[in-house]
């Protein structure tokens, strides 16, 4: 068994919201896939179904060659589930919650060992101690230790800090190298994009196709963001797409972004930054395209 | 570990629901011999038949017949139909309720277990809470009844307790039910608590009492119980059976409703 999990067609609607619509997926034995999308693109839906907590309207989910429908325990037997918007329980301490956590599981205490600074916590305070990091770095270490074959990782990388956002892609990296496949969302594209083997953007409800996405980059390709020493007449070819905050403007170019920036003198620029995709930027761009990216 | 879980949510609660009832118990026995002489007065004073009724038979000019019914009404009439009662509801208010008020409900059914049993084992731990302590303080009333130079028997006061315990669990049944329904606890609480009120206001209209709950938990029951005059087959297979037959058939449904539930 490749493929840890297949989802063909999947549907949900949550009375007139059509939360997921005919979404296709997969993952594959030691295989990381990123899951970007805005907030309310149905991710946390699809990962629900994956596991069964939520139940599909339509289409067919295969999660370790089992139907969540039908066999939702064993699945969540064998898969590292982390809820994205989920609360812990404030009252517990951190090493009842984990006591809890890892009930039913076998655990690997060598992952702990992997990256301490990450899973390093007071686990004799109460939850309702913890600061938001380490209330999240507490749910991740319920879930990474756990032996299981598939993760379904929602927003791991909430609320932690950029050391601890290192460790976790370390550990990510380590369990994909052990065969495990991963499924990570994410709202952050370039830490998706640096540890992701394959990257499914979905976009309300509906996975963005592949060449959509391509073509959302290569507009993106042409875009300059600029901060100047003075305000100066801009050479022509470009169209002001926006003023950022702190001055910055974003312009598209009609050719070549690098040769454009060179007709500005070096001492008027302050800060450049070419071609970037940044994923407000990729979601402005397909939402704009929006009757393109429906499949 | 969800049943240790919701024992360490509770425990504390128990504890206090536990003392609270012997809290009560103990004053009411000790006070007895004194109480005694004062009958006929406090039945004057009574406003409702029901309660007059209540004070008539304690005025039993029969010593063990006049015990037995004042302890129905100390034990089991006051005791278990309030505090038990309140202890249901304060228990089994939070076993859903919290855990989507909190945002837990999603982790809680990522585990690797079935709902079912995610409900039955928090079900059964509070069943549990609710349960000893009415034994355990019953008894009790054994020990303490020799200080008043009464007493007490011990398989009367048994069937007694099991009577009164299957009919707080029928209320911990109910209030998960709307543990299970509601969005919040205070919803669960104001469900649960207004169908209390409806059923005690019904139970003190002597023409329309019959329809309320109460009076499969009342001293009429539980008086001649203590008395000894309702043996345990007519007491278990007449009334408590039933008791706890409904509270099976609305844990089903808590469950089949649960098992639709959406975190």
């Amino acid at each position: 068994m490749n493929e840890l999990l297949h989802l063909e067609g999947v549907s949900k609607a949550f009375g007139r919201v059509q939360a997921l619509r005919s979404v296709d997926l997969s993952v594959g034995r030691g295989e990381i896939v990123g899951f970007v999308g805005p907030n309310g693109a149905g991710k946390s839906t699809c990962m629900r179904i994956c596991v069964g907590i939520v139940d599909r309207d339509a289409g067919t989910v295969r999660a370790l060659d089992r139907d969540p429908r039908r066999d939702p325990i064993a699945i969540r037997s064998h898969c590292g589930y982390l809820p994205g918007e989920t609360s812990l329980y404030r009252n517990a301490t951190g090493h009842e919650f984990l006591q809890f956590a890892y009930g039913g599981y076998s655990v690997r205490p060598e992952i702990i060992d992997l990256a301490p600074e990450l899973f390093d916590l007071p686990l004799h305070r109460r939850i309702r101690e913890y600061s938001a990091g380490m209330k999240q770095r507490l749910a991740l270490r319920a879930t990474l230790p756990l032996d299981t074959e598939l993760f379904l990782l929602d927003e791991p990388d909430r609320a932690i800090d950029a050391s601890a956002r290192l460790s976790l892609r370390q550990v990510l990296l380590a369990l994909a190298a052990e065969g495990r496949g991963i499924l990570l969302s994410s709202h952050h594209l370039s830490e998706v994009e640096a540890i992701a083997d394959r990257t499914v953007f979905l976009l309300e409800g509906q996975r963005v196709p592949t060449e959509a996405l391509r073509a959302a980059r290569e507009q993106l390709r042409s875009d300059v963001r600029l901060r100047l020493a003075r305000e100066i007449d801009l050479p022509g070819g470009t169209t002001l797409v926006e003023r950022l905050p702190g001055g910055t403007l974003r312009v598209v170019t009609e050719g070549d972004p690098i040769a454009w920036l060179s007709r500005i003198p070096a001492t008027d620029i302050v800060a450049a930054e070419v071609g970037a995709t940044r994923l407000e930027d990729l979601y402005r761009v397909l939402t704009e395209r929006g009757t393109e990216v429906t499949p | 570990m969800i049943a240790r879980k919701t024992w360490r949510e509770i425990r504390l609660m128990t504890v206090a629901y536990t003392l609270l009832i012997e809290i009560m118990l103990v004053p009411a026995i000790l006070l007895w011999p004194k109480l005694r002489r004062e009958v006929a007065t406090f039945e004057r004073l009574m406003p409702m038949q029901t309660l007059k009724n209540m004070m008539r038979a304690i005025a039993d000019p029969d010593a063990s017949g006049a015990y037995s019914a004042y302890m129905s009404a100390q034990m089991f009439f006051k005791g278990t139909n309030v505090v038990g009662i309140a202890g249901a509801v304060l228990f089994a208010t939070a076993l859903v309720a919290r855990e989507r008020e909190n945002g837990t409900l999603e982790f809680l059914l990522s585990r690797p277990y079935s709902r079912t049993r995610i409900l039955l084992s928090k079900f059964l731990v509070v069943a549990v809470a609710l349960v000893v302590p009415i034994y355990l303080t019953s008894w009790t009333a054994i020990p303490l009844s020799t200080l008043v130079e009464e007493q007490l028997d011990f398989g009367t006061v048994t069937l007694a307790a099991t009577h009164a315990s299957a009919f707080v669990v029928l209320f911990a049944a109910l209030t998960l039910l709307c543990s299970v329904v509601a969005r919040s606890q205070a919803h669960t609480a104001f469900a649960v608590g207004a169908f209390i009120v409806i059923q005690v206001a019904i139970y003190f209209i002597q023409e329309i009492r019959i329809a309320s709950l109460f009076q499969l938990s009342d001293f009429d029951v539980y008086g001649p119980i203590l008395s000894g005059n309702r043996p345990f087959v007519s007491v278990f297979f007449g009334s408590t059976v039933w008791l706890l037959v409904a509270t099976a058939a609305i844990v089903a449904v808590a469950v089949a409703q649960f098992r639709r539930a959406e975190p």
